[in-house]
């Protein structure tokens, strides 16, 4: 099956940094993925970490380069022109790159027109081809297969069709394209055979479901932005299911139509013309892709005339089908269409660190000291929890092997099980704590601490919400707090934390920190982060040892709160 | 190596020949019209060089007081592409079954040239012998018609494109409602109704998932120092807006350096939220402790004020609504002039639904 890899899908953004390239490097032979890097981040066409420009280049900087996020989003625009012949490698490596012949034709073009020559490279992409190392093996010019496959399939197909359709077939061989959609079809009309048939192809090729999905979002992006698709809910495909599926447009189909009439032209093929022939071929490609895609091919008539009457039996009177850029390397393309590339140097971009730096997590320590700190012995769950814990301590378990077998166990719970168990949790700890109704709008909180001074509310997430505390719980423990102090309900002051409770921390900790930060600093107001696992070694800590925990650290708590067992 | 033109390349541009327009008059649903000498004549289209009703400047889609904000490209006038350039015709030609009915191109046009009506959008194609020729497409040629079309857009004038009606609106919210949730058109259409009513506006990148704050606006002229952050919300999780836009305030007050009091942030939704839904209750909470005032504007509150050219002013915060006074019937209305042709609820443009 062809792996389209997941680079920028986004049509205007691929536009937009590849004129910025141009418009940087088109006086220069070549150019390198740090070039590409600091383009796209000068003209803030990426962001990371929540910065733009300068600041996301500084922040995205690292000794390993496949953490490099701008490096990473260059390389990923890299392979999205190369696929599309934009831009090809200089050399015998990856890169630096050049400008090809196309890639000046689309720079140069206004908004409306490069759409034109956009579909054209879009139905260039083929493979076998020498511009790229590929894992696949398939001989198929998969969006025009594609385009085919849908108008054999009623103009309606899914996602995953494409993944066990024209993405698993060699397209020029008439009998097996024949053959996939007589599957295709013999799937479709039950949601379980379509079930069986993907799975069998993940299987077929030892990946997770994942993958093949995955490798669907730069295809469907290319029809999307060619307009030669679009979504459409339907449960007609495959039964019961209501799925979001493409339907084809009739823009294009009148594309599939037209491609229909061209002598496609494969590499296999090519390599078996004499050189003469070829560099004929060469030209025509080139020339045919920009006179389907509008442009005026007066000025060159004279060499498509002669270059039409070299390949007359290949052509047979039909246009060709052939991407040269896409297909085969530059310096062959360029010694057939006279292109001279001047030796001059390529740009070298030094890349200077702005004075930001990304921020590590925000820790705070809740010490536990001994102390004969008295468990609510009055609270039926907190009576039935501490002893839990007590007979898991009769077993000779440590406090971490009691946190971690707790903790294990609350991996499904739902909303209903955790948000009161984290309320209990914090019964244990001597807090006086109430779980808010469900509905009710005037508690917007899940649970709130009840303090005489200090109340604190608790967004609480459940694992089965989300396993890693996000970003949104941390907005939602602000708008706790801003109701809070609005509506009075609780005493509380601003100083005090407001909380956001989950099963484990958060998985992008840098930029939770970062959002702590901004609202501290924009607000004046804390937020507290507290994981289950964090939660439980104290609770556990103050039954089985009586410790006593420093209260004023959690009620001041910014940031993570972390816990050292003694 | 030369690389080749298009075919369909520019031929001619419309100037006026000696006389320019004096004033511009527009009903609804009609061109407008042009006193040309002293006589009232049809508009008719210039096919403009760089034609406003198509495409966006980017000056316009770009706020630079918002350095680290990175902004989408898209240039469309139209959300939903529904104009297109018509190399035979000369002027652009707009496809009526893809049209939602918006307006923008409309209202973009210098002279009035495209309108509404029987539900269709035209341009007026026929032009004036008498008041105005085609020249070739040409250096000299787009230069003269550049310089006519600065006289003609000091000329004040305003737009009126259709009068609002509730019947009318739930035509383009039903058009909305099939668009797809995931699509760029709510935030391209939002950001280009605030640009006709005079402000820059960026939104950001489509595919950004870094980026959390759907856009950032600011006053064009100089002296207008209005700027603040906007969060979309064509769903239902209202909520989830006064939540993102003190996120967006607190995320350009501390890295941006855009002072939060200095914000002036608004949400920008398909419907007001329900009373019950808490929307306002939580903006009334952020006002009380935090001295914020966010204002709510609704897509249908945009498009009636951006059909009339009204003028508004988002530094004033006069689209503030909050749970002890739900509607911004009333800042709508003076800014229109006049009372609204809506009636109350009615798909919760201007107040709650009932």
């Amino acid at each position: 099956m062809i792996r389209f890899r997941n680079p920028g899908t986004q049509y205007t953004t691929q536009i937009q940094v590849f004129k910025e390239l141009y418009k940087e490097y088109s006086d220069c032979a070549s150019f390198s993925l740090d070039d590409m890097a600091h383009t796209i981040a000068r003209t803030r066409l990426m962001t990371a970490y929540g910065y733009a420009g300068g600041a996301a280049l500084a922040l995205s900087q690292t000794e390993n380069d496949s953490l490099n996020s701008t490096k990473m989003n260059a390389k990923m625009y890299a392979e999205v022109f190369r696929l599309l012949g934009w831009v090809s490698s200089v050399g015998s490596g990856s890169y630096p790159l050049c400008f090809t012949y196309i890639g000046y034709h689309v720079a140069n073009a206004d908004d409306e027109e490069v759409r034109s020559l956009y579909e054209q490279c879009v139905i260039g992409i083929n493979n076998p081809q020498e511009i790229m190392d590929v894992l696949y093996t398939e001989e198929v010019r998969f969006f025009k297969a594609a385009l085919l496959t849908f108008q054999d399939m009623d103009g309606i197909m899914y996602k995953h069709e494409l993944c066990y359709g024209p993405m698993s077939v060699d397209d020029l061989d008439a009998q097996q394209y024949k053959r996939m959609i007589t599957r295709l079809k013999s799937i479709r009309g039950s949601y379980a055979r379509y079930q069986k048939a993907y799975k069998e192809l993940c299987d077929s090729l030892s990946v997770k479901p994942t993958l093949p999905d995955n490798s669907t979002r730069l295809p469907i992006a290319f029809m999307k932005s060619c307009g030669w698709v679009e979504s459409e809910r339907s449960n007609t495909l495959f039964p019961p299911k209501s799925l979001e599926c493409l339907r084809l447009t009739q823009h294009g189909n009148e594309m599939a139509e037209s491609i229909k009439m061209l002598k496609d032209l494969r590499l296999k093929e090519f390599r078996s013309y004499d050189g003469k022939v070829r560099q004929a071929l060469i030209r025509l490609g080139i020339y045919s892709m920009l006179e389907r895609a509008g442009y005026d091919t007066t000025p060159v008539q004279s060499i498509i005339w002669k270059d039409t009457a070299t390949c007359e039996e290949i052509l047979n009177s039909k246009k060709l089908l052939f991407s040269p850029y896409q297909t085969i390397r530059v310096d062959e393309v360029d010694a057939a269409m006279g292109i001279v590339r001047e030796s001059t140097s390529s740009r070298s971009t030094n890349v200077s660190l702005a004075g930001i730096q990304r921020t590590d997590s925000l820790n705070k320590r809740i010490r536990l000291s001994a102390g004969n700190n008295l468990v609510h012995d009055s609270d039926e769950e907190v009576q039935s929890f501490t002893e839990k814990v007590k007979s898991l301590r009769a077993q000779n378990l440590r406090i971490v092997d009691i946190v971690q077998i707790i903790f294990d166990g609350m991996i499904a719970a739902t909303q209903t099980r955790f948000y009161p168990f984290v309320a209990m949790l914090f019964r244990v700890l001597g807090f006086e704590v109430q779980v808010s109704r469900p509905g009710d709008n005037g508690a917007r909180w899940d649970a709130i601490i009840i303090d005489e001074i200090n109340s604190i509310p608790i967004e609480i997430k459940s694992p089965t919400e989300e396993q890693h505390i996000s970003l949104k719980a941390i907005r939602q423990a602000l708008e706790n707090k801003v109701i809070l102090l609005s509506r009075n309900t609780h005493p509380t002051t601003p100083e005090t934390t407001s909380l956001a409770v989950g099963y484990y921390l958060p998985n992008d900790r840098a930029e939770v920190t970062n959002l702590i930060l901004d609202f501290k600093k924009a607000y004046g107001f804390s937020i507290g982060v507290i994981d289950l696992s964090t939660l439980l070694k104290i609770a556990v800590s103050v039954i089985v040892d009586g410790s006593s925990f420093d209260r004023q650290a959690l009620i001041r708590l910014e940031g993570f709160a972390r816990v050292s067992l003694r | 190596m030369s690389l080749l033109d298009r075919n369909d390349r520019r031929k001619h541009l419309t100037v006026f020949r000696s006389i320019f327009p004096r004033d511009i008059e527009q009903t609804y649903n009609e061109p407008a019209r042009l006193l040309l000498s002293e006589e009232w004549v049809i508009s008719s289209c210039m096919s403009c060089d760089d034609p406003p009703c198509m495409r966006l400047s980017e000056h316009e889609i770009e706020c630079p007081e918002f350095p680290e904000f990175s902004y989408e490209r898209d240039f469309s006038v139209c959300p939903v592409r529904a104009i297109r350039w018509s190399y035979e015709s000369e002027t652009p030609e707009i496809d009526n079954r893809l049209c939602i009915g918006c307006g923008l191109c409309a209202v973009r046009c210098p002279v009035g040239a495209i309108y509404r009506k029987d539900n269709h959008m035209g341009v007026v194609r026929r032009r004036s012998e008498q008041y105005t020729v085609r020249i070739p497409y040409t250096r000299s040629g787009v230069e003269k018609q550049r310089g006519q079309l600065t006289i003609v857009n000091k000329i004040a004038w305003k737009h009126r494109f259709q009068k609002e009606s509730d019947q009318i609106m739930r035509k383009i919210y039903h058009a909305l409602s099939n668009v797809d949730g995931r699509s760029m058109i709510p935030n391209l259409l939002v950001r280009n109704l605030l640009i006709s009513l005079g402000y820059k506006c960026a939104i950001s990148r489509s595919g950004d998932v870094y980026t959390r704050i759907d856009a950032v606006y600011s006053g064009k002229a100089s002296w207008d120092k209005t700027l603040g952050a906007i969060e979309i919300e064509f769903g239902r999780d209202t909520l989830d807006a006064s939540r993102s836009i003190l996120d967006d305030i607190a995320v350009l007050h501390s890295r941006s350096n855009i002072d939060k009091d200095r914000n002036c942030a608004m949400v920008v939704c398909l419907s007001f939220p329900n009373k019950r839904q808490g929307y306002f209750q939580v903006i009334k909470d952020i006002k009380n402790v935090l001295g914020l005032e966010i204002q709510t504007l609704s897509l249908g509150a945009l498009l009636i004020l951006t059909w009339n050219s009204s003028i508004i002013n988002l530094g004033k915060k006069e689209f503030y609504a909050d749970f002890d006074h739900l509607s911004i019937r009333q800042a709508t209305e003076f800014r229109l002039g006049r009372t609204i042709n809506i009636s109350e609820g009615c798909l919760g443009i201007l107040e709650p639904k009932k």
